[in-house]
């Protein structure tokens, strides 16, 4: 009966669907570093000057991350700076100077690196639901299988960042939590 | 933290160059082709795939193409695609096809909004001129050329068209349109879209259209009665409760009141007649998915939607109603790939007697249910991939079926892919072939007997079409190869394919030998009148059959050609031959030649103008018209940020032109498609 193969099958994928194994993230990495490199295409301001900074510099502490960007960044330029990925976890004052740093998923545990940066004229990008509440500027989310992201303008401003109207209006605004 | 499911890793998978190379469909890293990238399934493979690395004919219609080009309906979007087979019957019914010569009643593809399908059992087709989504807010249109039935369902054995709509995310504003021009009265268009507040992403869109256009200047046999009127409204919901469930709801209304020339039989003489009335439509839709992140190795996805179609024709009424549930699993095991599906549909088809169109059986129901699997998994990692799968269904009128499917996709280097595939195609008979009876021009007495007299030779007798329980499902193998060249700025893509059908539809007369011999014996005894009395009480039988076999062989040779980052030049060449078995006499199917020679150049002329043109040369010998040249040129002025104007010229080269002339397979009378001017207005706030 075919109905009963159906059914064979159905438990053979069910089986193997619990014995499946965790795989890298390399095409949303690829998107995110696409994005990444956007929000600082479509930005202006003081937090980065190309007569003073030779790179746009994107740090992170997610190697897989980093990995992905310098690929997919290696021939892109912001205000014709080359850009450069670099793989960081050390707090702003014993580092080169990051334009742009990304808190990976897998960087929850990054805290205190996260508060140090925020008192820095640099770009915060996460992926958290309470990033942009704790302090963050950019936010990634998935929606329906794309990547989206919240943004909080004023707190780019605070940072002399100035970004697109059209980066905005492709995001969902969000506010800092006021304590 | 946000953990994404990459099910189509291992389409990546390779060193990062190719990476960058599989990233070409944004490899400019345009923000917002980043951002309507998708990660989970849909496409070709049912989940995410690079065109380019798809192991089928496949050819991808982007919003930015549709947009540059100005086209205002779905179908005519279709003529952006190198070897469719677009037509206009009129100016408002259309003959698409995909690897078949297309017709009014095509029933060999396939065709969905958002998985959606939207096909018409009668006729297993679709009523283009009733899918009236806007086309500004379509994301993409995906094309697969050849069998895509094992994902996607029976009646694709020659290809599928999947519309898939934008996320209301990306469209949370509010657009206004309207353009009018020498055969468009007017077209006004406005769409507002936002978020919502009561879940912590959701988002919206309503649109509403209106549209009013001109009938042709001239008709094939009568005059030209084509005016169309159409009006839509419809929206849609996306909510994320979080990043693993989302939910989307959308709905449609269209009311379409088509006016057309009918060619239908006199219902006291049986013969041709000239008959005016309107086609009236209203087509409504409502769609619900879920998908669902199970872990970082699979997803899922239900989807539930109902479908109610209304027609209202002079010859033939309908009152259809479809619900389909689907249900899919993707997942990644290792370095294979597993995805599984089960989906339902049951056809409501309560039948309205007419004058032309009985129901022999009485059929006011048809249901389908059934599964697929696909498993895909590396014969040499990182070079070449087996794709095994089988999609099984059962259906009302013909019980099981199989679809199975073996496809071979080899990674030959960075820059050069190859593909293979057999697979089996069915297509379930309409229900014009399995129960209706059709009227149709009768047939003239003196191609049974003559008399020599033309007054007694030209009469009629009534001819029905009658549809057949024992028709079966036709059976297409298909044996597809394809070749890419992917480089930084050109890609060539080649595919060929050749098919055998068995089963394919056909008709035989059945006459009556009694009739002739009556009427012979009236006639040889002089008894004239007896003769004249006799006739209109005779009826003559054309039975549907299944018995021909066909073959069909052909490919499509695309060259892609980007010189600078705003410039793309396309240039495409098809041919396909289809050929049947003993004596040619189907209804549905045509035999011969198809081919088209496809230019295209999208290019910016400056920041704020760009330019779209299409040449299609097409061969005409199949459907009974000559071969013509098809000019489209568009020039899009963004006046502002906000603010665009397009100027349209479409068949720029001919004052008019016949597309489509095969008036035996239909009750429609075409028309010559002139030459057309518009001019549109946009406004984004």
């Amino acid at each position: 009966m075919p109905s009963k193969h159906i059914v064979k099958i159905f438990l053979f994928f069910m089986l193997i669907l619990f014995l499946g194994s965790t795989h890298a993230t390399q095409r949303e990495e690829a998107i995110k570093a696409g994005l990444v490199f956007n929000f600082a295409v479509y930005s202006s301001g003081e937090w980065f000057d190309p007569d003073i900074d030779s790179h746009y510099v994107i740090c992170s502490t997610s190697k897989s991350f980093v990995n992905t960007a310098q690929s997919v960044l290696k021939t892109k330029k912001v205000k014709k700076r080359p850009v450069q990925v670099e793989l960081t976890n050390v707090a702003p004052h014993r580092s080169r100077k990051c334009h742009t740093y990304f808190f990976a998923a897998d960087a929850k545990h990054e805290t205190q690196l996260f508060k140090e940066y925020i008192n820095k004229n640099a770009m915060l990008i996460g992926e958290d639901k309470d990033f942009i509440a704790n302090g963050g500027h950019i936010n990634f989310i998935m929606l329906s299988g794309k990547l989206r992201f919240e943004i909080n303008p004023d707190a780019l401003n605070s940072k002399g960042i100035n970004i697109s109207s059209k980066v905005i209006r492709l995001g969902k605004v969000k506010k800092a939590v006021t304590p | 933290m946000i953990r994404v499911v990459v099910l189509s890793f291992l389409l990546f998978a390779g060193d990062s160059f190719a990476l960058v190379d599989e990233l070409g469909e944004f490899d400019d890293l345009a923000f917002e082709s980043l951002l309507a990238t998708d990660v989970q399934v849909t496409s070709a493979m049912k989940r995410t795939q690079i065109a380019s690395k798809t192991a089928a004919s496949v050819y991808v219609i982007t919003k930015e193409q549709i947009a540059s080009s100005g086209v205002s309906s779905v179908a005519e979007s279709l003529t952006l695609a190198p070897g469719m087979q677009v037509r206009r019957i009129d100016n408002n019914k259309w003959a698409i096809g995909i690897r078949n010569p297309s017709g009014r009643y095509t029933s060999k593809v396939l065709v969905m909004v958002d998985g959606q399908s939207i096909y018409n059992p009668s006729f297993s087709g679709v009523y283009w001129e009733a899918l009236n989504l806007p086309v500004y807010d379509i994301e993409r249109i995906e094309i697969v050329r050849g069998q895509g039935g094992i994902l996607w369902g029976s009646n694709a054995t020659n290809g599928v068209v999947n519309i898939i709509t934008k996320h209301s995310i990306d469209t949370r504003s509010t657009r206004l349109s309207a353009s009018t021009g020498t055969r468009v009265d007017h077209d006004i268009s406005m769409r507002f879209g936002g978020d919502l507040d009561f879940a912590s992403n959701t988002s919206y869109r309503l649109y509403v259209n209106d549209q009013s256009t001109n009938a042709s200047d001239q008709g094939l046999q009568w005059a030209a009665r084509d005016t169309g009127k159409k009006q839509s409204i419809g929206g849609r919901i996306d909510i994320a409760f979080n990043d693993d469930t989302s939910i989307l709801v959308q709905g449609d209304y269209t009311d379409i009141k088509a006016g057309q020339t009918l060619k239908l039989a006199s219902l006291d003489t049986f013969e041709n007649r000239q008959y005016i009335g309107d086609q009236k439509r209203v087509h409504k839709q409502l769609m619900l998915r879920m998908d669902n992140r199970i872990s970082d190795t699979a997803n899922q996805m239900l989807q539930l939607s109902l479908s109610k179609q209304s027609g209202d024709q002079p010859y033939y009424m309908e009152n259809f109603t479809h619900y389909d549930a689907d249900y899919q699993l993707n997942t990644i095991w290792g370095d294979s790939q597993f995805d599984f599906g089960l989906h339902y549909r049951l056809n409501q088809t309560p039948f309205i007697d007419s004058d032309y169109i009985t129901s022999l059986s009485g059929i006011d129901s048809l249901r389908q249910y059934g599964a697929f699997f696909q498993v895909s998994f590396p014969l040499i990692p990182e070079k070449v991939d087996l794709i095994l799968g089988n999609k099984s269904e059962h259906n009302s009128l013909t019980g099981w079926e199989h679809q199975p499917l073996v496809r071979l996709a080899w990674n030959i280097n960075d820059s050069q892919f190859f593909w293979a595939s057999v697979s089996q195609g069915i297509r379930i008979p309409s229900l014009a072939e399995f129960d209706y009876s059709t009227r149709v021009v009768g047939t003239e007495i003196g191609d049974l007997y003559s008399t020599g007299l033309s007054a007694i030779d030209d009469l009629r007798i009534n001819t029905l079409l009658l549809g057949s329980d024992e028709v079966q499902s036709e059976k297409t193998v298909s044996a597809e190869f394809g070749y890419r060249i992917i480089e930084k700025n050109w890609g060539v893509d080649l595919s060929l394919f050749y098919a055998k059908s068995k089963n394919a539809s056909n008709v035989s007369t059945h006459i009556d030998p009694n009739i002739i011999a009556t009427f012979e014996h009236f006639i040889s005894t002089g008894n004239f009148q007896a003769a004249l009395d006799f006739i209109p009480e005779q009826t003559i039988e054309i039975n549907f059959n299944s018995e021909l076999e066909s073959t069909s062989s052909g490919g499509e040779l695309i060259f892609n050609w980007m010189p600078a980052s705003d410039v793309k030049y396309q240039l495409g060449y098809s041919h396909a031959e289809y050929e049947f078995d003993g004596a040619f006499n189907s209804p549905i199917d045509l035999e011969g030649i198809t081919e088209q020679i496809f230019l295209s150049l999208n290019g910016a002329l400056t920041e704020k103008h760009s330019l779209h043109t299409i040449a299609r040369w097409e061969d005409g010998s199949i459907y009974n018209t000559e071969s013509y040249i098809d000019l489209d040129l568009s020039w899009r002025w963004q006046v502002s940020e906000n603010t665009a104007v397009m100027f349209m010229g479409n068949n720029l080269l001919n004052n008019s032109q016949l597309e489509y002339a095969r008036t035996n397979e239909q009750f429609e009378i075409p028309t010559y498609i002139d030459r057309r001017f518009s001019i549109s207005l946009t406004i984004i706030l």
